[in-house]
């Protein structure tokens, strides 16, 4: 048993030499309930120690420096070994690696120790009088140098995803052939209105006056299979509203679909500052509805003390691309890594805060 | 024991794999079918009643629809 007291605590950790005639000796080290099995490596294969250090090409990142003291000896070594030995102690990381550089008695050691899994660790041991996998060993509550974030891998995955997901986009751009429906209204949309008498509908009255409302028919329009449609609405408003009862009929099935759009503009000038609320244009967005020829029914309503006339104005496209749908899967699909990415900045920052660079939170995981 | 580990997707890495997966079919799916929120209602009305000029009236014109601005 060795341990290293840094600013006055004492951390110990356990040291198991194996050896294996085909392997060679390996060690199991136990720190705070953390398993890493240890392989020696050549000190000269280690370089540019100093913040980062350097192996087969891989760099780690100093993690802590101390002086590590053995405490307990039990068993035999293949060197001479006594306590209350002190070496330096360097550690480096780059998880699940730890790389580990020691100073002392003339010597210079290097190890490189890789974190395991309590179970894992278990499943290939067998107890004495038992089987692989009876050890139990207590699972750790702190973060080892060592410990590999558990969600690597989320990055490439979303990265995959991300970029599936755009070719989708592409795919369903490319093809969807935002086809202009050619919409002609009887009576036409901007006809003028003399009296309220010659609205089709009765005219009611509101705070606002009288409003005139009127009904227009289009011709019939073929509509294709499998694509959705937009339809858009849009008014010169000043300080006035439409409303507009819309009904899509299927002229062959007799199927209708209803519903109603409200188009308003104000503004105004209040306390030096003006405002402006309300949209003259909007877009509604119906599902594919089967193929044959349909016809709309407007039944448009406009504030007649304002005008004589409306001046709205309805375009209709169909097989039209939805930015709308490709920005919610996106969004549906970082909300996971988001949250896995806090979940990684704060498991980063309990490891770090036990190194001697606390609350350093970069560390690339493998 | 093996010297070197390969790195292993989490339960979590392996779900979300999946439930992005399913995110971009139901995202193919609506483009391809052009599927979209139900907006308003739906019905039938009868053959007779949409040839007779002024004889039909929408759903909003009998139950009141918008009668006011601001």
């Amino acid at each position: 048993m060795r341990s290293v007291n840094v600013e006055g605590i004492t951390y110990p950790f356990t040291e198991y030499l194996l050896y294996h005639p085909a392997v060679g000796y390996r060690w199991l080290v136990e720190s705070d309930r953390h398993w890493s099995y240890v392989t020696p490596v050549s000190p000269g294969a280690v370089s540019d120690l100093g913040r980062i250090a350097t192996y087969e090409n891989r760099r780690y990142r100093h993690f802590q420096s101390a002086e590590a003291k053995v405490d307990r000896i039990t068993g035999e070594f293949y060197w001479k070994v006594e306590l209350g030995e002190r070496v330096r102690m360097s550690d480096y990381v780059r998880p699940p690696y730890l790389l580990s550089v020691e100073e002392g008695g003339g010597e210079l050691q290097a190890s490189l120790a890789t974190w395991m899994k309590p179970e894992e660790l278990s499943a290939r041991i067998r107890p004495p009088g038992g089987e692989p996998g009876s050890l139990q060993l207590s699972p750790p509550q702190s973060v080892a140098p060592n410990q590999p974030f558990p969600h690597r891998g989320i990055l490439m995955v979303t990265a995959a995803l991300a970029l599936l997901l755009l070719v989708s986009a592409a795919v369903l751009g490319a093809r969807a052939p935002s086809r202009s429906i050619d919409l002609k209204f009887d009576p036409p949309l901007d006809e003028p209105v003399l009296a309220p008498e010659d609205a089709t509908a009765p005219v009611t009255t509101s705070p606002d006056g009288a409003v005139f409302s009127r009904v227009h028919f289009s011709q019939p329009f073929d509509v294709e299979d499998g694509m959705n449609l937009a339809i858009h609405f849009s008014d010169i408003l000043s300080n006035s509203w439409d409303y507009v009862a819309v009904d899509l009929v299927n002229e062959d099935t007799g199927l209708v679909q209803s519903f109603d759009v409200q188009l308003e503009s104000y503004s105004g000038v209040e306390g030096g500052e003006s405002w402006q609320e309300g949209d003259s244009d909007k877009t509604v967005h119906l599902g594919a509805v089967s193929a044959g020829r349909h016809a709309l029914r407007l039944e448009l309503q406009w504030p007649g003390a304002t005008r004589s006339r409306p001046s709205l104005a309805v375009t209709m496209r169909q097989g039209v691309f939805r930015g709308m749908y490709l920005s919610l899967a996106l969004g549906l699909l970082l909300i996971i890594p988001i949250l896995i990415g806090l979940q990684k900045f704060l498991f980063e920052k309990r490891r770090w805060s036990e190194s001697d660079h606390p609350w350093a939170t970069g560390s690339s995981d493998e | 024991m093996s010297e070197k580990r390969p790195a292993r997707a989490s339960w979590l890495v392996k779900g979300y794999g999946f439930f992005g997966a399913a995110v971009i079919a139901a995202y193919l799916w609506q483009g391809c079918t052009g599927w979209e929120p139900q907006r308003g209602t739906r019905g039938f009305v009868p053959q007779s009643v949409r040839s007779s000029p002024g004889g039909y009236r929408s759903f909003h014109y009998w139950h009141g629809g918008f009668h006011g601005g601001k």
